[in-house]
């Protein structure tokens, strides 16, 4: 009980602090905002009678020389799974629903938990926590979980500082 | 400014050359914008002038000039060549790359290219560190053993590049065919780049992998240029890098197509030098063009660069079908080491259904649509399968929406969807879906086909009908390869010969002829559809006179089995000189397909279509076009068959013989 409400603090700080951090950061409200970033040409008219092409947005997010610094392109850590969580956070809604998934193993590789069949879970049982309403944004989404991961020691996520 | 800039830059020039030609013999070059070669550069030049490097392959493919005879670099773009004239003429680009590779090895990097108004040390690092792959393959070539000559000067964003890179496998990746959107209508072929770090011990993490792929920047939102642009390379076409998550979630959610990988054997250094040509294709862009220099005539021209034993291009025929040029990766023996497959949201969602009772079906499909609806009576493990198959429903249908638009309606409803799963604190067993093995694009069937047909008209006269394809596959064809009820048919013609002049004429051109034939199943109720587009001879309408014609419907399919049963509510619009029509050489009709295709083995295809038509205001205001034909298939190339059908003259009917084979080597 008590761990739960430790959470649920550090959850309403981190929620009041990180949209400040993702400010001064750069990337505004959505983190690393690529996870609301979608490709090619969606009007569906328009693609009827003409895409001839596999398009792209020619987004310089996504050149060669730049596209992995994207977010931070670190390869494990806390921030690694921040970025992670960021960019992909439809798809650990609907793995931290389940308890199980490829998004919630890859952010326990990357926070180099032991289990993450355990993380699964845990992430499940909080999933009111992390997800709180639909428009929670996405750097207190990650917020919430690296500090459930953090705060969680029988995870044991060694890549979490 | 600019005059002052400019004085400012010949000034310096003027020093610099100054101060060199006190100490360096004078430029042995006289070529414009000739760098400074000095004895040691001038040895390796006549070295490469003695092998005739720039003939050689290895160079060939590093300028990305078309194999065999190419003469020119494809790729345009300042920042690709170091000589001005470098893209015509490949022979001066491989010398101003040895010179300045050379001239910029290890420590020394100092800014001598007047043409490239490099300002600064920086400046000149840029163009000393853009071009690794050239650098490691001239090393190569000219001095192997050497620790000096060529070496690596320091790169700070190349190597964070490469660290973050750090490919310890490459796959060429399909995602496949998705007919609603034209683009995506042949599929799409890029790379997973598979990450060192992206793997424990005993497994690979897909997610933090990378993608690159090779697109046109699309910059029109015009349909008609569009199509125009992309048909004459028209658009840049650029190399790019996602995140393969991203990859992931565009085709398998978003468009739920599935995704088929085919994992490359190669040796760490190759792995290296591709990675390293990408770095250099970052700065570069291609004419793109889409049936002849797409996404998959670029990924193989890149990989081709890394492994020098291998041919990929001279593979590949016009036009270059995506699901075609995984045969060139076949080609080359043991380069593919392993197939795997992404399921799509749809299989996913398919293989959740399956051990679920229509009951607990049916209330996942009610939940997708409204989260709040009642689980009352099932307990929390089938609770949880239910939770599990509706949220993929529910992604299938809104994905895009929550993701496009948190705010929305949508996005509250997932997130009721979800917390509800979650509340019940059980956890999803892992899903195995079994892939479809019959469906891997490398089994299919080429693209082109020629038909030669032998038959008579039921009064007896005989004729001879040939046809072409261009791409790709009908329900006739040989399934394997191809998803069940999609059909591309691209540039189709028929011609006749008969014995009475005037011996030749011309019976069908398809333009396009594409049939998206969806099942009903369970789960899935999409809408089928079908457009056709060419010349024909109508029925009931002009004695055999030549229209075009456009048919366009919409309906539903049945598929138990190795049926296909559809009926698609259709319009259709003629257009001809020859039609006496009150509507002035237009006759409009409303009615429907309705056909039926059987796979009565797993070699023998039957189909029969009919397309009754209705036209107002015509005096002869029915038409039903019957068609159909019976296929029996050796291999993937060759096959023979019945057709029949009533054309204007009346029945007729013929044996068939068709041929498919990869079409023609351009150049």
């Amino acid at each position: 009980m008590r761990k739960l409400m430790i959470i649920a603090l550090s959850a309403a700080a981190l929620s009041v602090i990180t949209p400040t951090m993702a400010a001064a950061q750069g990337f505004g409200d959505a983190g690393c905002g690529l996870g609301s970033m979608l490709f090619g040409n969606r009007n569906d008219f328009v693609q009827i009678f003409a895409a001839t092409t596999n398009g792209t947005f020619g987004n310089q997010t996504f050149a060669i020389s730049t596209g992995t610094s994207n977010c931070s392109g670190l390869s494990s850590g806390a921030t690694a799974a921040a970025d992670f969580i960021e960019q992909n956070r439809a798809s650990v809604a609907t793995d931290a629903a389940r308890g199980d998934g490829p998004s919630i193993e890859s952010i326990s590789h990357l926070a180099g938990c032991a289990d993450p069949n355990a993380v699964g879970m845990a992430l499940q049982a909080h999933y009111g926590f992390i997800f709180p309403n639909a428009g929670v944004s996405d750097t207190d989404v990650s917020g919430t979980i690296l500090e459930i991961l953090t705060n969680e020691s029988e995870l044991m996520c060694e890549h979490l500082g | 400014m600019l005059l002052g800039k400019s004085i400012k830059a010949l000034t310096h020039s003027a020093a610099l050359i100054a101060a060199l030609a006190l100490l360096a013999p004078p430029p042995a070059s006289a070529e414009a914008g000739a760098s400074i070669c000095d004895d040691e550069c001038e040895a390796l030049l006549a070295q490469a002038v003695e092998l005739r490097l720039w003939e050689s392959r290895g160079w060939r493919r590093l300028m990305h000039a078309p194999p065999r005879r190419g003469r020119y670099s494809e790729a345009y773009g300042d920042a690709f060549f170091l000589n001005p004239a470098g893209r015509r003429d490949l022979r001066a680009e491989l010398i101003e790359s040895i010179k300045e590779l050379h001239r910029t090895h290890g420590e020394t990097v100092d800014p001598q290219y007047p043409h490239l108004e490099l300002k600064d040390e920086d400046d000149a690092r840029v163009v000393a560190c853009r071009f690794p792959a050239r650098r490691r393959w001239l090393k190569a070539q000219l001095a192997p053993d050497s620790e000096e000559l060529f070496a690596e000067p320091e790169c700070p964003e190349l190597a964070a590049f490469r660290e973050n890179t750090r490919a310890d496998g490459v796959s060429v990746v399909f995602s496949s065919y998705y007919l609603n959107n034209p683009a995506s209508a042949f599929g799409h072929t890029f790379l997973r780049i598979e990450r060192e770090d992206a793997r424990s011990e005993d497994r690979r993490f897909a997610m933090l992998d990378y993608a690159v792929d090779y697109a046109a920047a699309v910059d029109s939102q015009n349909a008609v240029i569009y199509a125009l642009r992309g048909l004459f390379g028209l658009f840049r076409g650029e190399f790019s890098i996602y995140p393969y998550a991203f990859k992931i979630r565009e085709y398998n959610d978003l468009e739920s197509r599935d995704i088929w990988e085919y994992s490359l054997d190669m040796t760490a250094e190759e792995r290296a030098q591709l990675i390293d040509h990408l770095w250099e294709l970052g700065h570069a862009w291609f004419r793109y063009f889409y049936t002849r220099r797409n996404c998959s005539w670029h990924i193989l021209g890149a990989l081709e660069v890394a492994m020098p034993h291998i041919d990929l291009l001279t593979h590949v025929r016009t036009p270059v079908i995506p699901g075609e040029t995984l045969h060139a990766l076949l080609r080359n023996e043991g380069l593919v080491n392993e197939r795997r497959w992404l399921p799509s949201l749809w299989a996913s969602a398919s293989t959740r259904a399956e051990p679920l009772s229509r009951r607990e079906v049916r209330a996942a499909r009610r939940l997708a649509k409204n989260p709040e609806a009642s689980l009352d009576g099932f307990e929390a493990e089938r609770a949880a399968l239910i939770l599990d198959l509706a949220m993929d429903l529910f992604d299938i249908q809104n994905l895009e929406e929550v993701i496009l638009n948190p705010e929305s309606a949508e996005a509250s409803e997932r997130q009721a969807l979800l917390s509800r799963r979650a509340s019940l604190r059980v956890r999803t067993p892992h899903l195995e879906p079994d892939p479809p093995l019959n469906e891997a694009p490398d089994l299919a069937h080429p693209a082109r086909r020629f038909t030669v047909d032998a038959g008579a008209q039921l009064d007896g006269r005989w004729w001879i009908d040939l046809e072409h394809r261009i791409a790709a596959h009908d329900g006739l064809d040989r399934g394997t390869g191809y998803p069940d009820g999609l059909a591309i048919a691209f540039l189709q013609t028929r011609l006749r010969f008969v014995k009475d002049a005037p011996y030749l004429h011309l019976r069908d051109i398809r333009f396009v002829d594409i049939s998206s034939l969806s099942p009903a199943r369970k789960l899935r109720t999409d809408l089928s559809w079908r457009l056709s587009t060419g010349l024909s001879r109508p029925i009931s309408a002009c004695s055999g006179c030549i229209a075009g014609d456009l048919l366009l419907g919409g309906g539903a399919t049945i598929g138990p089995d190795a049926f296909l049963i559809w009926l698609l509510p259709a319009a259709s619009l003629q257009i001809s000189r020859s039609l006496d029509t009150p509507m002035r050489f237009l006759r409009a009709g409303v009615g429907g397909a309705t056909g039926l295709r059987l796979r009565i083995s797993q070699y023998i295809n039957l189909m029969a279509e009919a397309t009754p038509m209705y036209h107002p205001w015509q005096p002869d205001p029915l038409s039903i076009k019957v068609e159909g034909g019976l296929r029996a298939h050796f291999n993937r190339y060759f096959s023979v068959g019945l057709v029949a059908r009533n054309a204007p003259e009346g029945w007729e009917g013929g044996l068939r013989i068709a041929g498919h084979f990869r079409g023609i080597q351009l150049r």
